[in-house]
């Protein structure tokens, strides 16, 4: 499989940051399919079964360690590796 | 006291506190200047980490035109010049994160067997250009076979490198940084001596205060956040060790740390 052909989720709820990390995502040739939310992020990845998920922690609706869990209770989206990028240094 | 850990929005409420324990209606085991220290705490942090974020994005944005080759010369020296002004913003923001949760005691230091003499050159290499760029002679004694110490490797890095980087940028071209390491008793002491403007005498009570900047650093042509002297001295005090200085303005000045030795293993 190339890497135009690989699909990541990426869940971060501030939309500057959303943006410029989908935009060196495309850059690098990357599908980039995005969520706000950590209710969106759930359904995103049961619906675009994306080949990897970059989720942010602090998120509204649901927190992404919550969506760590769902995902991983969920047969569908279980097997989907996830990254968490956070912006808060050793806290 | 509820909502004392909330955020900034009921900093105002958190206050209110302060009235019901002067009152005396019931013993408090907060007096209010913890409270008022606390509550400084609360926002320096809340507001800080909402800054984070933004500033994050607007970096990030910057670095994506920077890689835009279409744009004109001059434009990118706009983008050049915004995206240093970001990084000194986020270096501002994330000093004053360290410092006010170093002081609260929220950011626990790890303690582990650390050597001193890696450190320095490490830190050595990474001002390399500039001592360069300034034609400097940088000595280092003691360095070979120093015992090591008991620190936290990430911010005694930062405590060595804001003395290493302080002596580079006060000392004037051509002049002579010496740094010194040896071991005193159940402690290791590292010193770094510089040739620079040193600190005026009314001044020199004041430098390990935050932000605070003496009058004859402020006419140098020399970029400072005021944060790096009191960051350093939380750091060594929190683990042990004292940290100091000598000045005579106009002549230079010398500043030490000591740090515990590090417990040999049985």
């Amino acid at each position: 499989m190339t890497i135009e052909a690989k699909r990541i989720l990426l869940v971060e709820d501030d939309r500057h940051l959303r943006h410029a990390c989908e935009a060196s995502l495309r850059q690098s040739g990357f599908t980039v399919i995005t969520a706000a939310d950590g209710v969106e992020a759930l359904r995103a990845a049961v619906e675009e079964s994306p080949d990897l998920i970059l989720l942010d922690l602090l998120l509204p609706r649901m927190s992404g360690l919550d969506v760590l869990r769902g995902a991983k209770a969920n047969p569908k989206t279980r097997g989907i590796p996830v990254l968490i990028i956070s912006n808060s240094s050793r806290s | 006291m509820p909502g004392l850990h909330t955020t900034s929005g009921t900093i105002g409420g958190d206050m209110t506190g302060e009235g019901t324990s002067r009152d005396g209606g019931r013993p408090e085991e907060t007096s209010s200047a913890d409270l008022l220290a606390r509550t400084a705490f609360d926002f320096v942090s809340s507001a800080t980490h909402q800054l984070r974020t933004p500033l994050s994005g607007v970096k990030w944005l910057l670095e994506l035109a920077a890689r835009d080759e279409s744009v004109s010369e001059e434009t990118r020296s706009y983008i050049a010049d915004a995206r240093d002004a970001t990084e000194r913003l986020i270096r501002l923001v994330n000093g004053m994160l360290s410092v006010s949760r170093l002081e609260s005691g929220r950011l626990p230091l790890t303690r582990q067997p650390l050597a001193l003499d890696g450190v320095t050159r490490t830190v050595l290499d990474e001002v390399a250009a500039i001592v360069g760029e300034k034609a400097l002679r940088v000595t280092a004694t003691g360095l070979e076979g120093a015992p090591s110490v008991t620190g936290d490797p990430h911010f005694v890095h930062q405590v060595v490198l804001n003395l290493v980087s302080n002596a580079v940028k006060y000392t004037a071209a051509g002049g002579t940084v010496r740094i010194s390491l040896a071991a005193e008793g159940s402690t290791v002491a590292w010193s770094i001596r510089d040739e620079g403007v040193g600190i005026p005498r009314d001044a020199q009570a004041r430098i390990f205060e935050k932000f605070y900047r003496a009058d004859n650093v402020l006419t140098l042509d020399t970029e400072g956040l005021g944060l790096g002297l009191c960051l350093s001295k939380v750091v060594v005090e929190q683990l042990g060790g004292q940290l100091w200085f000598e000045s005579i303005e106009g002549q230079g000045s010398t500043f030490s740390f000591t740090l515990p030795l590090a417990r040999r293993a049985p």
